[in-house]
């Protein structure tokens, strides 16, 4: 053991004994570990098998999305958005295009707004069926990861067809969508749904009353709503500590409002309830996707509105609208013009899977934010990460980090 | 001074405006294309319409009188029908051009269709094809492009006084034209490519040359001669494209020469000098030495009025630690000062700074030029001589070129190779005027700014650099300062210069206080 | 090559500028100096005429290209211009030009080879009862019918050619003539015969016993109404002009009669010029004027010439010059001739054109009576309400009234032209019925053809149905239905015509005689055009409709002068009235009356 410091807040302090058992250590936990899914890094103080203390480091996927984002329009934005929770890209693609929306005060057409929630809802199972297995491959039910990335195979073939990408979809665009979804768009999803509802009965039914499964997630990684609440938890974390909160609810956006969808909530806040917190949202996303498929209504997916939406090119006067057709095309595209939101800011949620998911932008009045500010709920989350593991084995940090589903990519933007 | 409202809100306006300037005036803005305030109105372009209480249609406000108790509305459904209908019209026969015409980006037309009309067109005939043609040596219209608002043609009436321009035809095949064989030539006929709202009238030295979002502007004055008008540098990756007029309404209102224009050329030269023979501290020492050799008044030194005032200033600074006896002003004039019937002046003087050579160097030093350095070198008194020089393609004097042979030292700043820079012992570049920051004084004694707009070249320096160097060397200087920081020292010497600073002068110029 | 005048035409140009408050104001009647002394006008003459006048040369070029009559150096020996305009067009007018064009083998501005005939196609020459009407150089011929118009041909070629004076036509009907009582007689222009009718009696009355005031009192008591188309109250127009104002006043006589489908000024002009002089006389004392210019349109040198020689016998008599009838009020007349542009019938179009510009409307306010020529307190009048001046002086106003309504007090000249069996000028009172002055008066529609719609003052007047016709031809009347009795040219169209082809010929009248100042004018008149064009050619598109309503909004109210709306009025008007016949272009993709033989010149006496 070498005598240097390796944490801030940490000093080594061993005692060299010829009892294993009780001998202190720093370990590191990432950032290169098959159990960290995403590069994160936890400096662990253990006392033989027994955390005393962790330090969670971030930043190894720090990209400077933020700081990008300064430099690109706003449509240029979407891009860097796949890229943060790169499990549920589409989740973010429709949080920054509604933060960007509110921004200017346009609200998008009907068709856009259920096309949003159907592939919102989609993005969800894919990543909560994910994290669900990931969290069963880490407690040794390797098999349900493969059933899950099955789904997952089925959910990338559908938004491939639709936005041309697997995971970089960068879908949304102010005021509307890269494109409408092809004409067979139901019949591909209804037949995931099918094929998903039966694999998520399944994975339920294999870990739910798995005794080994149980005994490692049971009151493992436990945390009260109240701390919940202080550390600003949200989505499937804070609703497994029983508090019913869920933006699709309070601030309902896209029409929410008129979906009829029971929201997940559990009351233990350990890492079990977690695991049925995003089971019961799968099944509820489900009848989600069902119902916007129903109503689909028709029209187009993008608003009416020329400053933010190039118009069409025209068969007989090219570009579409002959001469101020020219000028638009030319004022939106030109350097320094285009959809410059009007001078202000704005704070704007939406429920990602992983939790609240918020955007804060301040527009200048140019082309390009002045900051966009991304609130992810990865943060957050992981900041809880050492409060839940007070006193827990090592074994039990993974299951905890497991069942938090930090992603780097959003966590360190 | 009639009371009228505006948009419901009430001001006072000087008597004699019109509707529309009233409303600039108090920031309410009124799109239009045909009026300038520098010409006459014209009434025509109809975009500038507005409600006013006493007609029951609406107005052009740029002919209505202001009088006591009228009430204007800027706004509203009705004026937003007229703006739509006025550009739609404008539009109809307007060639789809954009993305080859220069004015993209600066473009009246483009930016009030973006503000006030929709995106699609209604017209589907064959648009009308008028002329494409030169007017001048400098200028080229694309007649299909022109809007007919006539304001090239009263700028050469009441302007420049010229009258070449005039609108040919009738009806929509009206189009901007020149007598047959008659083309656009005077001095300021580059003026009616600014105010032209479209890409019509073009300059032939700017076509194609630069995107103007893509470009950088620098806000500036022409150094071509001591009126100092405010100009404006259009630079893109470090080259100049163009150089256009600035409003100022003390020194040159709306205008420019075209001299001054297009007298940016010799900033990107061949000539140019790019590499130094020696370092600014080698050019005092060795001044230096011919001083402890020789006595005072044994170096002398010509500095041209092409130079800023802060290098003025260092310069007689330098002089001044050489213990020298003569300084002379290289200065440069040609023909008769000019007045246009608008009231547009040309001076005589084509350099920006004679006044303050005169202030600071007395007005014999400039009115002598080079004569007694030149005397003095002859009659063997004057061993080394320091040459400031940034007159572009200037033509030094022949008995100076003579003299220089005797010359046991030459020290030369300059900005390009002449045959005094051949033979310098010490030669070291210096910037151009629109290479380095500084002020001028012009021949109404107003302290005006240039800002630097693209590097110097290769190992050229802003002489205010070498100039302390150099008084460093000589311990006459104890450390560099910026442009700015000269400048400050200027304000404590010079009197009418009271406590200015940059800000001060800021991007309009200020007046001496004495 | 420079050209200079010679001394004689020197002199005469010099003469000429004095006569102007400005010198630049000669400029129009310099390039007629310019035509005449050497056959055109070329680049060489335009900077000699700058020279003279002090004018730069783009200026005087942008003058020569603004207007259509000043002959140009490529143009022929002979230059024939051609009416194609409605009332001509309705009798053959463009056959006419179409068979020449064929027959001599070049088109529109063109001349032969040979250097002999240039043809053109020109705007309503103000002869329309006398339809198909053509202008050779100076003269005008009508009636023509193409076994003429080819015999001139070869006489022009043989250099054997005449011209000739054609006729009036004032049938006699039975309402009494008031102005045009002595038109007919002979010499009825020379001053002797206007002296043994009891002319210049009613000048004399104003200028020796009358005060200004009181003439302006006598004029509003009598109701006159303005005969160039608005129909503004003329002693009102009078009384406008600042009793204070220190500045010079000026009287200007509106002879630019160009509203197709009207002819009473041209005839007023050569037959009786001495009304118009002894009614200028009194108007310009009404107003404190000394300087009356009488502006006559291009195509008019005939009736500039007599007008010029009434002038001058004027002169000779002591009625003009610095003591007109002994009172020593200087009175003096200038005659000005235009050069060829609807616009410059329109008041501050002429004032324009007068002070050696384009004719470019002026913007109002300030009005003219305040602020008009060369920013002076001007009144602008037509002939034929000047003409009436005299009359209502030496006869009182309650006169005047005997005739007419209470609004449009008096007679009116009514210019009757296209299908009827007598077209002509009709002098009756104001307030007649439509249909007595078309079925009565003028004998009904021609070859008792059933009737389709009727012009009832000038194309800008849109059109009336014939269950429209019992309208009263009086201002108000007019105006009550959306239309107006403007300058009074009453044109009658017949089953045959195609309405859209109709409206395409005003569109194209408007497109070719916008100044083209300002933008809703000068842009929709074309698109308006284009448009008609594209329907009558069998392109026209279901939305087209709305969209010529639609343009029409855009242009009305919003532009100088109401040149918008004078095209925009027969637009909505025929528009909204005969919308199946668009409908049926549109459906049929053709104009559904072609094939139907197109309006051939008339056979010759077929009047």
């Amino acid at each position: 053991m070498v005598d240097m410091p390796v944490s801030p807040s940490m000093e080594i302090e061993h005692e060299l004994d010829g009892d294993l058992g009780a001998r202190r250590m720093i370990v590191n936990f990432g950032p290169q570990h098959p159990a960290t899914h995403g590069t994160l890094r936890n400096v662990i103080a253990v006392d033989g098998e027994r955390v005393v203390k962790i330090e969670p480091e971030i930043g190894y996927l720090h990209s400077g999305f933020e700081k990008l984002a300064e430099y690109r329009t706003y449509n240029q934005i979407v891009t860097i958005t796949d890229r943060m929770n790169y499990l549920s890209p589409l989740c973010n693609n429709v949080g920054f295009a509604l933060a960007c929306e509110e921004l200017m005060g346009i609200k998008v057409t009907p068709r856009c707004a259920a096309i949003r929630v159907i592939l919102a809802e989609l993005s969800r199972i894919a990543d909560h069926i994910l994290s669900v297995g990931l969290q069963a491959m880490d407690l040794g039910a390797f098999s349900v990861m493969l059933w899950s990335f099955i789904e997952r195979e089925n959910l990338y073939d559908i938004f491939e067809a639709v936005t041309g990408a697997r995971l970089t979809t960068s879908y949304t665009r102010i005021g509307g969508l890269l494109r409408d979804v092809p004409p067979d768009f139901e019949v591909m999803v209804r037949a995931f749904m099918t094929k998903c509802a039966r694999t998520i009965d399944e994975m339920d039914e294999v870990l739910s009353d798995n005794p080994i499964f149980v005994k490692r997630t049971k009151g493992v990684g436990a945390i009260s709503a109240a701390e919940a609440i202080e550390y600003g938890l949200t989505g499937p974390l804070l609703r497994a500590c029983g508090v019913a909160h869920d933006v699709r609810k309070l601030r309902p956006y896209l029409g929410y409002e008129q979906y009829e969808f029971e929201m997940a909530v559990e009351p233990n806040g350990d890492v079990f309830s977690r695991y049925r917190v995003r089971m019961k949202e799968m099944r509820e996303s489900l009848k989600i996707v069902d119902q916007g498929l129903k109503k689909m209504p028709a029209g187009p997916i993008n608003v009416d509105d020329p400053r933010v939406v190039v118009p069409l090119k025209n068969a007989h006067n090219f570009p579409s609208g002959g001469m101020e057709g020219l000028i638009y095309h030319f004022k939106t595209y030109m350097y320094g013009h285009g959809i410059c939101p009007p001078k202000g800011e704005v704070y704007s949620s939406t429920e990602a899977p992983n939790g609240e998911l918020g955007f804060y932008l301040v527009s200048d009045g140019t082309q390009r934010p002045f900051r966009f500010r991304v609130r992810p709920p990865s943060l957050y989350n992981y900041q809880a990460f050492p409060r839940m593991s007070e006193g827990a084995l090592l074994s039990d940090l993974v299951a905890t980090l497991s069942s938090l589903n930090i992603i780097a990519g959003e966590l360190d933007r | 001074m009639p009371k009228i409202k505006i948009n419901g809100k009430e001001t006072e306006v000087a008597a004699g405006k019109s509707v529309l300037q009233a409303c600039l005036d108090n920031g309410v803005f009124v799109p239009h294309y045909c009026w300038h305030p520098g010409l006459s109105p014209a009434g025509n372009c109809r975009m500038c319409l507005v409600k006013v209480s006493n007609s029951r249609k609406l107005e052009v406000s740029c002919m209505y009188p202001c009088t006591e108790g009228l009430e204007v509305t800027t706004e509203g459904p009705e004026i937003a029908d007229a703006r739509k209908d006025v550009l739609e019209f404008l539009l109809i026969n307007h060639p789809l051009d954009c993305p080859i015409c220069d004015k993209a980006g600066e473009c009246d037309l483009q930016d009030f269709t973006y503000a006030y009309r929709q995106g699609t067109s209604r017209f589907v005939e064959p648009k009308n094809m008028r002329h494409t043609k030169d007017l001048g040596p400098n200028i080229r219209i694309w007649g299909n492009r022109c809007i007919a608002c006539s304001r090239c043609v009263r700028f050469c009436n009441e302007i420049s006084g010229t009258g070449e321009l005039a609108l040919v035809n009738r009806g929509d095949r009206s189009v901007v034209d020149v007598f047959p064989g008659v083309p656009i030539d005077n001095p300021l006929s580059l003026n009616v490519v600014d105010i032209c709202p479209v890409g019509a009238l073009i300059d032939k030295n700017f076509l194609y040359s630069a995107r103007v979002w893509f470009a950088q502007e620098t806000e500036t004055v022409c150094a071509s001669c001591s009126r100092g008008c405010s100009s404006l540098l259009t630079t893109l990756d470090g080259v100049i494209k163009r150089h256009i007029a600035r409003e100022n309404p003390d020194t040159n209102k709306y205008w420019m020469c075209d001299e001054g224009r297009l007298n940016v050329r010799y900033v990107s030269s061949d000539k140019r000098l790019k590499v130094a023979r020696g370092t600014a501290g080698e050019l005092g020492a060795a001044a230096q030495t011919i001083v402890r050799k020789h006595g005072s008044g044994s170096v002398a030194g010509l500095v041209s009025s092409y130079q800023t005032i802060e290098e003025i200033f260092l310069f007689k600074k330098l002089m001044m630690a050489l213990k020298a006896d003569s300084v002379g002003v290289l200065t440069q004039s040609r023909g008769e000062r000019r007045t246009f019937p608008g009231g547009f002046v040309i001076e005589a003087d084509k350099t920006p700074n004679r006044a303050f050579a005169e202030m600071a160097l007395g007005p014999e030093a400039v009115a002598q030029g080079a004569g007694r350095v030149v005397a003095d070198i002859l009659a063997g008194k004057v061993r080394g001589l320091m040459l400031l020089n940034g007159i572009p393609d200037f033509a030094f004097p022949t008995d100076l070129l003579t003299a220089a042979e005797k010359l046991d030292f030459l020290g030369v700043m300059d900005i390009a190779q002449s045959p005094l820079s051949d033979k310098a012992h010490v030669l070291l570049p210096g910037a151009a005027w629109a290479e380095k920051d500084g002020t001028f004084l012009n021949v109404d004694r107003r302290v005006q700014r240039i800002r630097r707009a693209l590097p110097p070249p290769g190992a050229a320096r802003p002489e205010v650099e070498l100039l302390q160097r150099a008084l460093i060397e000589l311990r006459a200087r104890e450390r560099l300062v910026s442009a700015e920081g000269v400048f400050r020292e200027v304000t404590k010497e010079f009197a009418g210069f009271s406590d200015f600073d940059y800000t001060d002068v800021g991007v309009k110029g200020v007046a001496l206080t004495s | 090559m420079t050209l200079e005048f010679n001394k004689q035409t020197t002199d005469e140009l010099e003469a000429l500028c004095k006569r102007y408050p400005k010198r630049e104001a000669a400029l129009l009647p310099a390039l007629r100096l310019l035509e005449r002394e050497f056959g055109s006008v070329s680049e060489e003459g335009m900077k000699l005429v700058a020279r003279l006048i002090g004018v730069s040369p783009a200026t005087v070029y942008g003058v020569v290209t603004f207007y259509t009559h000043y002959r140009r150096p490529t143009d022929g020996k002979f230059m024939l211009q051609v009416c194609a305009t409605v009332p001509c067009a309705l009798k053959g007018g463009v056959s006419l030009y179409k068979h020449l064009s064929g027959r001599l083998g070049i088109t529109n501005g063109q001349t032969t080879p040979d250097g002999v005939v240039t043809l053109k196609k020109v705007e309503c020459l103000a002869n329309c009862d006398n339809a198909p009407c053509m202008q050779v150089n100076d003269w005008y011929y009508d009636r023509l019918t193409l076994p003429v118009v080819d015999g001139m041909i070869e006489s022009m070629r043989a250099g054997t050619w005449k011209p000739v004076r054609m006729g009036y036509n004032i049938p006699k009907h039975k309402y009494e003539p008031v102005l045009l009582k002595h038109v007919l007689e002979k010499d009825s222009e020379t001053i002797a015969h206007y002296l043994g009718r009891g002319g210049y009696k009613a000048a004399e009355k104003a200028l020796t016993t009358l005060k200004p005031a009181d003439v302006i009192d006598i004029v509003k008591k009598s109701g006159l109404r303005g005969r160039g188309g608005a129909g503004f109250p003329t002693g009102t127009k009078w009384s406008f002009v600042p009793q204070a104002s220190p500045k010079p006043r000026y009287l200007v006589l509106n002879d630019d009669e160009s509203e197709p489908g009207t002819f009473k000024d041209k005839m007023l002009t050569e037959r009786d010029p001495h009304a118009i002089i002894e009614g200028a006389m009194i108007a310009a004392y009404a107003i404190g004027s000394h300087d009356i210019y009488w502006y006559l349109r291009g195509e008019f040198p005939l009736g500039a010439k007599i007008a010029q020689q009434a002038v001058d016998e004027a002169y000779a008599r002591g009625f003009l010059g610095p003591n007109p009838c002994g009172t020593g009020y200087r009175l003096d007349i200038t005659v000005h001739r235009g050069a060829g542009a609807y616009i410059c019938g329109e008041e501050t179009g002429l004032l324009s054109s007068l002070e050696g510009q384009r004719g470019n409307p002026k913007i109002k306010p300030p009005f003219p009576a305040v602020e008009g020529y060369f920013r002076c307190p001007t009144i602008v009048n037509n002939v034929a309400t000047i003409a009436s001046v005299p009359l209502i002086i030496a006869n009182g106003p309650e006169w005047f009234r005997k005739w007419g309504t209470e609004k449009s007090p008096g007679t009116m000249i009514f210019s009757v032209s296209g299908h009827v069996e007598r077209p002509g000028l009709f002098e009756a009172p104001l307030g007649i019925p439509l249909r007595e002055l078309v079925f009565d008066l003028a004998g009904g529609v021609k070859g008792g053809r059933k009737l389709k719609a009727v012009v009832p003052g000038g194309i800008s007047s849109g059109v009336l149905t014939p269950e429209e016709i019992d309208v009263k031809m009086d201002f108000d009347s007019l105006a009550a239905i959306k239309s107006m009795l403007g300058s009074a040219g009453v044109t009658v169209l017949d089953e045959t015509v195609c309405m859209v082809d109709t409206l395409w010929n005003t569109l194209r009248f408007f497109h070719h005689e916008s100044c083209g100042q300002c933008t809703p004018c000068r842009e929709g008149t074309g698109w308006l055009e284009k448009i008609l064009r594209r329907i009558e050619n069998g392109h026209g598109r279901p939305e087209d409709l709305q969209l010529l309503l639609d343009i029409c909004d855009g242009m009305v109210g919003r532009t100088i002068c109401v040149l918008a709306d004078a095209a925009a009025m027969p637009t909505r008007s025929i528009v909204t009235k005969f919308k199946a016949e668009f409908e049926a272009h549109i459906e049929k993709k053709r104009c559904p009356m072609k094939g139907a033989a197109a309006p051939q010149p008339a056979t010759a006496g077929a009047h």
